[in-house]
Protein backbone atom coordinates (compact mmCIF):
# COMPACT_ATOMS: atom_id res chain seq x y z
CA UNK A 1 0.00 0.00 0.00
CA UNK A 2 1.28 3.45 -0.79
CA UNK A 3 0.99 4.74 2.79
CA UNK A 4 3.08 1.85 4.16
CA UNK A 5 5.66 2.46 1.47
CA UNK A 6 5.82 6.18 2.29
CA UNK A 7 6.11 5.39 6.01
CA UNK A 8 8.99 3.04 5.36
CA UNK A 9 10.74 5.80 3.39
CA UNK A 10 10.45 8.17 6.35
CA UNK A 11 11.84 5.60 8.71
CA UNK A 12 14.67 4.15 6.67
CA UNK A 13 15.80 6.64 4.04
CA UNK A 14 16.82 10.29 4.30
CA UNK A 15 14.04 12.52 3.07
CA UNK A 16 16.16 13.96 0.31
CA UNK A 17 16.77 10.60 -1.33
CA UNK A 18 13.10 9.77 -1.17
CA UNK A 19 12.13 13.06 -2.79
CA UNK A 20 14.72 12.51 -5.50
CA UNK A 21 13.52 9.01 -6.20
CA UNK A 22 9.90 10.04 -6.44
CA UNK A 23 10.73 13.03 -8.62
CA UNK A 24 12.88 10.91 -10.89
CA UNK A 25 10.19 8.27 -11.29
CA UNK A 26 7.76 10.93 -12.35
CA UNK A 27 10.10 12.83 -14.60
CA UNK A 28 12.53 10.48 -16.26
CA UNK A 29 12.83 6.91 -17.44
CA UNK A 30 14.69 4.78 -14.90
CA UNK A 31 17.79 4.10 -17.01
CA UNK A 32 18.51 7.78 -17.54
CA UNK A 33 18.38 8.44 -13.79
CA UNK A 34 20.56 5.52 -12.68
CA UNK A 35 23.45 6.48 -14.88
CA UNK A 36 23.81 10.16 -13.94
CA UNK A 37 27.01 10.26 -11.87
CA UNK A 38 27.58 14.00 -12.28
CA UNK A 39 31.37 13.70 -12.32
CA UNK A 40 33.48 15.91 -14.55
CA UNK A 41 36.86 17.48 -15.24
CA UNK A 42 36.48 20.68 -17.24
CA UNK A 43 37.74 24.25 -17.69
CA UNK A 44 35.69 27.17 -16.42
CA UNK A 45 35.23 30.45 -18.27
CA UNK A 46 38.18 31.98 -16.38
CA UNK A 47 40.41 29.24 -17.74
CA UNK A 48 40.68 27.30 -14.47
CA UNK A 49 40.52 23.51 -14.28
CA UNK A 50 37.52 22.41 -12.23
CA UNK A 51 35.79 19.21 -11.18
CA UNK A 52 32.44 18.56 -9.56
CA UNK A 53 34.22 18.92 -6.21
CA UNK A 54 35.04 22.55 -7.02
CA UNK A 55 31.44 23.46 -6.23
CA UNK A 56 31.19 21.43 -3.04
CA UNK A 57 28.55 22.77 -0.70
CA UNK A 58 26.34 24.21 -3.43
CA UNK A 59 23.43 22.70 -5.28
CA UNK A 60 24.01 22.86 -9.02
CA UNK A 61 21.72 23.56 -11.96
CA UNK A 62 23.45 22.04 -14.97
CA UNK A 63 22.52 22.62 -18.58
CA UNK A 64 24.24 21.32 -21.71
CA UNK A 65 24.14 23.47 -24.84
CA UNK A 66 26.30 25.49 -27.21
CA UNK A 67 26.67 29.24 -27.68
CA UNK A 68 25.47 29.18 -31.29
CA UNK A 69 22.21 27.54 -30.23
CA UNK A 70 19.62 30.16 -31.18
CA UNK A 71 16.67 29.48 -28.88
CA UNK A 72 16.65 26.44 -26.61
CA UNK A 73 19.90 27.26 -24.79
CA UNK A 74 19.36 30.97 -24.17
CA UNK A 75 15.74 30.47 -23.12
CA UNK A 76 16.69 27.76 -20.63
CA UNK A 77 19.50 29.90 -19.22
CA UNK A 78 17.10 32.87 -18.96
CA UNK A 79 14.71 30.71 -16.96
CA UNK A 80 17.56 29.61 -14.67
CA UNK A 81 18.43 33.29 -14.28
CA UNK A 82 14.83 34.06 -13.30
CA UNK A 83 14.83 31.24 -10.76
CA UNK A 84 18.03 32.53 -9.17
CA UNK A 85 16.62 36.05 -8.92
CA UNK A 86 13.48 34.68 -7.27
CA UNK A 87 15.65 32.85 -4.71
CA UNK A 88 17.10 36.10 -3.38
CA UNK A 89 19.70 35.39 -0.68
CA UNK A 90 19.28 31.66 -1.05
CA UNK A 91 20.77 31.90 -4.55
CA UNK A 92 24.19 31.80 -2.84
CA UNK A 93 23.62 28.11 -2.22
CA UNK A 94 23.01 27.32 -5.90
CA UNK A 95 25.64 27.11 -8.62
CA UNK A 96 24.32 27.29 -12.18
CA UNK A 97 26.58 25.62 -14.76
CA UNK A 98 26.43 25.87 -18.54
CA UNK A 99 28.42 23.08 -20.18
CA UNK A 100 29.14 23.33 -23.87
CA UNK A 101 28.87 20.38 -26.21
CA UNK A 102 30.72 22.40 -28.87
CA UNK A 103 34.22 22.91 -27.39
CA UNK A 104 35.69 23.54 -30.82
CA UNK A 105 33.81 26.82 -31.18
CA UNK A 106 33.07 27.50 -27.54
CA UNK A 107 36.51 28.28 -26.20
CA UNK A 108 37.04 29.86 -22.79
CA UNK A 109 36.67 33.39 -24.22
CA UNK A 110 33.53 32.60 -26.17
CA UNK A 111 31.90 30.92 -23.17
CA UNK A 112 32.95 33.79 -20.87
CA UNK A 113 31.26 36.29 -23.14
CA UNK A 114 28.17 34.10 -23.47
CA UNK A 115 27.47 33.66 -19.76
CA UNK A 116 27.63 37.43 -19.20
CA UNK A 117 24.20 37.46 -20.76
CA UNK A 118 22.71 35.54 -17.82
CA UNK A 119 22.74 35.61 -14.02
CA UNK A 120 26.16 36.74 -12.68
CA UNK A 121 26.64 33.45 -10.84
CA UNK A 122 26.43 31.36 -14.02
CA UNK A 123 29.69 29.56 -14.74
CA UNK A 124 30.40 28.36 -18.26
CA UNK A 125 32.39 25.18 -18.66
CA UNK A 126 34.32 23.94 -21.66
CA UNK A 127 37.28 21.63 -22.15
CA UNK A 128 38.93 19.24 -24.55
CA UNK A 129 36.77 17.04 -26.76
CA UNK A 130 37.54 14.10 -24.46
CA UNK A 131 36.57 16.04 -21.35
CA UNK A 132 33.29 17.07 -22.95
CA UNK A 133 32.60 13.51 -24.10
CA UNK A 134 33.30 12.32 -20.55
CA UNK A 135 30.98 14.80 -18.85
CA UNK A 136 28.24 14.04 -21.39
CA UNK A 137 28.61 10.43 -20.40
CA UNK A 138 28.43 11.28 -16.67
CA UNK A 139 25.14 13.02 -17.23
CA UNK A 140 23.83 10.60 -19.83
CA UNK A 141 23.63 13.44 -22.34
CA UNK A 142 23.26 12.70 -26.03
CA UNK A 143 24.83 15.20 -28.44
CA UNK A 144 26.36 15.32 -31.85
CA UNK A 145 26.70 16.90 -35.23
CA UNK A 146 28.41 20.05 -34.11
CA UNK A 147 31.71 19.63 -35.86
CA UNK A 148 31.44 16.87 -38.38
CA UNK A 149 29.88 19.18 -40.94
CA UNK A 150 26.68 17.22 -40.70
CA UNK A 151 23.50 19.05 -41.44
CA UNK A 152 22.10 18.27 -38.03
CA UNK A 153 23.11 19.30 -34.52
CA UNK A 154 21.41 17.64 -31.59
CA UNK A 155 21.66 17.65 -27.80
CA UNK A 156 19.70 16.60 -24.74
CA UNK A 157 17.86 19.54 -23.29
CA UNK A 158 17.36 18.41 -19.71
CA UNK A 159 18.22 20.77 -16.86
CA UNK A 160 19.86 18.81 -14.05
CA UNK A 161 19.64 19.62 -10.34
CA UNK A 162 22.59 18.14 -8.48
CA UNK A 163 23.25 17.81 -4.74
CA UNK A 164 25.90 19.75 -2.77
CA UNK A 165 28.27 16.83 -3.26
CA UNK A 166 27.67 16.76 -7.01
CA UNK A 167 25.44 13.68 -7.07
CA UNK A 168 22.15 13.57 -8.94
CA UNK A 169 19.04 14.98 -7.28
CA UNK A 170 16.42 15.96 -9.85
CA UNK A 171 15.91 16.82 -13.50
CA UNK A 172 13.62 19.11 -15.53
CA UNK A 173 12.54 18.83 -19.13
CA UNK A 174 13.02 21.67 -21.59
CA UNK A 175 10.63 24.53 -20.97
CA UNK A 176 10.47 24.08 -17.21
CA UNK A 177 9.53 27.40 -15.66
CA UNK A 178 11.41 29.15 -12.85
CA UNK A 179 8.54 28.28 -10.46
CA UNK A 180 9.10 24.55 -11.05
CA UNK A 181 12.82 24.91 -10.42
CA UNK A 182 12.16 26.91 -7.24
CA UNK A 183 9.71 24.28 -6.03
CA UNK A 184 12.41 21.60 -6.25
CA UNK A 185 14.99 23.84 -4.58
CA UNK A 186 12.57 24.79 -1.79
CA UNK A 187 12.58 21.17 -0.67
CA UNK A 188 16.32 21.20 0.00
CA UNK A 189 17.37 24.77 0.66
CA UNK B 1 4.74 41.40 -60.61
CA UNK B 2 5.49 37.87 -59.32
CA UNK B 3 7.48 39.14 -56.32
CA UNK B 4 4.40 40.91 -54.96
CA UNK B 5 2.56 37.63 -54.49
CA UNK B 6 4.40 37.00 -51.25
CA UNK B 7 4.38 39.29 -48.22
CA UNK B 8 6.58 39.29 -45.16
CA UNK B 9 4.87 39.90 -41.84
CA UNK B 10 6.49 40.91 -38.55
CA UNK B 11 10.14 40.11 -39.21
CA UNK B 12 12.46 40.15 -36.18
CA UNK B 13 15.73 38.70 -34.95
CA UNK B 14 16.85 37.40 -31.59
CA UNK B 15 19.39 39.47 -29.64
CA UNK B 16 22.94 38.17 -29.73
CA UNK B 17 23.86 36.35 -26.52
CA UNK B 18 27.10 37.91 -25.41
CA UNK B 19 29.62 40.37 -26.82
CA UNK B 20 31.36 37.69 -28.86
CA UNK B 21 28.17 36.11 -30.17
CA UNK B 22 28.46 34.86 -33.71
CA UNK B 23 24.92 33.81 -34.44
CA UNK B 24 21.37 35.09 -34.14
CA UNK B 25 18.08 33.70 -35.41
CA UNK B 26 15.66 35.42 -37.82
CA UNK B 27 11.89 35.02 -37.67
CA UNK B 28 8.95 36.18 -39.79
CA UNK B 29 5.77 35.00 -41.44
CA UNK B 30 5.45 34.62 -45.20
CA UNK B 31 2.00 35.18 -46.65
CA UNK B 32 1.51 33.71 -50.13
CA UNK B 33 -1.29 35.40 -52.08
CA UNK B 34 -0.75 33.38 -55.26
CA UNK B 35 -2.21 30.07 -56.41
CA UNK B 36 1.17 28.34 -56.52
CA UNK B 37 3.53 27.16 -53.79
CA UNK B 38 6.41 29.56 -53.27
CA UNK B 39 9.66 28.06 -52.02
CA UNK B 40 12.05 30.18 -49.98
CA UNK B 41 15.55 28.89 -50.70
CA UNK B 42 17.90 31.27 -48.99
CA UNK B 43 18.83 34.71 -47.79
CA UNK B 44 21.81 37.01 -47.60
CA UNK B 45 22.83 40.20 -45.87
CA UNK B 46 25.83 42.48 -46.07
CA UNK B 47 26.15 42.34 -42.30
CA UNK B 48 26.13 38.54 -42.09
CA UNK B 49 28.61 36.02 -43.43
CA UNK B 50 25.99 33.46 -44.36
CA UNK B 51 22.36 32.71 -43.68
CA UNK B 52 20.90 29.22 -43.49
CA UNK B 53 17.42 27.88 -42.98
CA UNK B 54 17.14 25.59 -39.95
CA UNK B 55 14.42 23.50 -38.45
CA UNK B 56 14.16 22.41 -34.83
CA UNK B 57 12.43 19.23 -33.76
CA UNK B 58 12.16 18.12 -30.20
CA UNK B 59 11.52 14.56 -29.09
CA UNK B 60 12.12 12.66 -25.88
CA UNK B 61 14.32 15.32 -24.38
CA UNK B 62 16.56 15.76 -27.43
CA UNK B 63 16.46 18.86 -29.59
CA UNK B 64 17.63 18.50 -33.17
CA UNK B 65 18.56 21.42 -35.36
CA UNK B 66 18.67 20.54 -39.04
CA UNK B 67 19.66 22.60 -42.06
CA UNK B 68 16.96 22.81 -44.72
CA UNK B 69 17.37 23.40 -48.44
CA UNK B 70 14.21 25.46 -48.52
CA UNK B 71 10.88 26.19 -46.96
CA UNK B 72 7.53 26.01 -48.79
CA UNK B 73 4.81 28.61 -48.44
CA UNK B 74 1.51 27.03 -49.53
CA UNK B 75 -0.79 28.69 -52.11
CA UNK B 76 -3.10 31.24 -50.45
CA UNK B 77 -1.46 30.29 -47.19
CA UNK B 78 1.33 31.22 -44.83
CA UNK B 79 4.47 29.79 -43.31
CA UNK B 80 5.88 31.27 -40.13
CA UNK B 81 9.45 31.06 -38.92
CA UNK B 82 9.26 31.02 -35.11
CA UNK B 83 11.49 30.36 -32.09
CA UNK B 84 11.59 26.64 -31.45
CA UNK B 85 10.65 25.89 -35.05
CA UNK B 86 11.90 26.70 -38.57
CA UNK B 87 14.02 29.84 -38.61
CA UNK B 88 16.82 31.64 -40.41
CA UNK B 89 20.24 31.24 -38.80
CA UNK B 90 22.33 34.35 -39.32
CA UNK B 91 25.88 33.07 -38.98
CA UNK B 92 28.86 35.39 -38.67
CA UNK B 93 27.14 38.62 -37.67
CA UNK B 94 29.14 41.84 -37.89
CA UNK B 95 29.77 44.35 -35.11
CA UNK B 96 26.81 46.53 -36.12
CA UNK B 97 24.39 43.69 -35.49
CA UNK B 98 26.23 42.75 -32.31
CA UNK B 99 25.59 46.31 -31.18
CA UNK B 100 21.88 46.02 -31.86
CA UNK B 101 21.43 47.19 -35.46
CA UNK B 102 18.56 45.84 -37.55
CA UNK B 103 19.51 43.06 -39.95
CA UNK B 104 18.60 43.85 -43.55
CA UNK B 105 17.98 40.68 -45.52
CA UNK B 106 17.53 39.79 -49.17
CA UNK B 107 15.45 36.63 -49.25
CA UNK B 108 15.43 34.50 -52.38
CA UNK B 109 12.71 32.25 -53.76
CA UNK B 110 13.18 29.19 -55.96
CA UNK B 111 11.91 31.11 -58.97
CA UNK B 112 14.59 33.73 -58.45
CA UNK B 113 12.51 36.51 -56.91
CA UNK B 114 14.06 38.61 -54.19
CA UNK B 115 12.26 39.86 -51.10
CA UNK B 116 13.56 42.44 -48.69
CA UNK B 117 13.10 42.35 -44.95
CA UNK B 118 14.35 44.43 -42.06
CA UNK B 119 14.72 42.52 -38.80
CA UNK B 120 14.84 44.56 -35.57
CA UNK B 121 16.19 42.72 -32.53
CA UNK B 122 13.92 41.53 -29.77
CA UNK B 123 14.50 39.62 -26.57
CA UNK B 124 13.65 35.93 -26.87
CA UNK B 125 11.92 35.85 -23.51
CA UNK B 126 9.55 38.70 -24.16
CA UNK B 127 9.47 39.43 -27.87
CA UNK B 128 7.13 42.43 -27.83
CA UNK B 129 5.98 43.67 -31.20
CA UNK B 130 6.98 47.27 -31.81
CA UNK B 131 3.86 48.53 -33.56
Amino acid sequence: MLSTFLQSIRVRWPKRTAVALLAALVVLPAEAVETVSGRFELVDHDGRSVTEASYHGKYRLVFFGFTRCPVICPTTMFEVTRALKMLGDRADRVQPLFITIDPGNDTVDVVASYVEHFHPSVVGLTGSHQQIAAVAESFNVAYGGVEDGSEEIYHSTYLYLMNEDGSFLDVFGYGAKAATIIEALDKVL
Amino acid sequence: MPGAAIRIIDPWASEPAGAKADVIAGFMCFQNDSAATIRIVGASSEAVERIEIHDITYEEGIARMKKLAGVDVPPHGSKCLRPGSTHFMLIGIDSSIRSGADARLQIVTASGNELHAVLPQRSLINPVKAH
